[in-house]
């Protein structure tokens, strides 16, 4: 049992914006939907789950009027539904990440107080999946095609019902190149890896996906990236995760 | 020498795959030594190449999986 703090939060990212400089809380809920089943001549009142349940986030934090902060995310996410991605034990491979398939940001509050630095708050409705996944590739910088099979995740045992990767894209200078093409691979010897799964070449920043699969998914998965085309010093900024089915 | 060579099975890769050739670090990988990537020297090859350097022990897993197919003898490389 590991407790964290707030210096573990690793990333917040909502459509390949990264608000994790900007923010100071946020809550994120899981809610189970019931139904009262209560009847006439009950003493307590009777609830049944119905099965479904919903997701809902909130951040607060300071507004920021730079391009790609806080601002601009929030004002031109409102009614809009973007992958969101947190994580809160750190910034670093195997460590578990939040996956929203879809983070509809319900709602955006500027709050200017007298004394106080202005406030940027949102609120989010999940539609869809949210689910826990393990970072495959952690946020930051690459300059070079790489993989990160050297530090791949194991999971002890292939699984069999799929499970969708998460890609996070919050900087991209392509310098010449075309683009970045960034995939998961899993393997089950460790030995030979197999793409799992590619997600779409990313040509610009702030960019987010989420990706499906279905069937087995092998005991190891690591991460593979590699700019396209020619180009003299690129530099991409992003954040990968892979979530099991259970 | 030339002949043995085509006696080896070949394999049209389905899916992207990527693995080490080298039998020296092929051995130390099933002895469980955690060998970095550096080392391995790892051959990528794109979906729609015959190869026959696949190494052993994941052919079947991988021909489960639907990620190589076994070429005929008389079938032309793409």
């Amino acid at each position: 049992m590991t407790k964290y703090g707030s210096n573990d939060v690793a990333f917040l990212l909502a459509g390949g914006y990264d608000l994790l400089g900007f923010t100071t809380q946020l809550e994120d809920t899981i809610e189970a939907l019931t139904e009262d089943e209560t009847v006439l001549g009950e003493d307590w009142v009777e609830l049944t789950a119905t099965g479904l349940k919903r997701a809902s986030l909130t951040q607060q934090g300071f507004y920021d009027d730079e391009a790609g902060a806080s601002n601009a995310a929030l004002a031109s996410g409102t009614g809009v539904q973007r992958v969101l991605c947190y994580g809160v034990e750190g910034n670093t491979i195997g460590k578990k990440f939040t996956g929203y398939a879809g983070a509809l940001q319900a709602d955006y509050a500027r709050i200017i107080t007298v004394g106080e630095l202005h406030k940027a708050n949102a609120s989010y409705q999940g539609s869809g999946v949210v689910e826990e996944g393990l970072i495959v590739h952690a946020h930051g910088a690459e300059t070079a095609d790489g993989d990160t099979e050297d530090d791949k995740l194991d999971n002890g045992a292939s699984s069999a019902n799929g499970g969708a990767g998460y890609l996070q894209v919050s900087a991209l200078a392509l310098d010449g190149y075309d683009d970045i093409a960034v995939s998961i691979l899993h393997s089950a010897d460790d030995s030979t890896y197999v793409e799992l799964l590619a997600f779409t070449d990313v040509t610009a920043a702030p960019a987010a996906e989420r990706v499906e699969v279905s069937g087995t998914v092998n005991r190891y998965i690591a991460s593979e990236w590699a700019f396209e085309g020619t180009g003299t010093s690129p530099t991409a900024t992003f954040m990968a995760g892979f979530a099991r089915n259970p | 020498m030339e002949a043995r060579r085509e006696a080896q099975p070949r394999y049209r890769v389905l899916v992207p795959i990527s693995y080490p050739t080298d039998p020296a670090i092929l051995a130390r990988i099933r002895q469980g030594e955690r060998v970095p990537m550096a080392e391995r020297g790892m051959k990528r090859i794109p979906a729609g190449r015959v190869v026959a350097d696949i190494p052993e022990r994941s052919i079947p897993w991988l021909v489960e999986q639907g990620c190589i197919e076994r070429v005929g003898e008389g079938e032309r490389d793409d």
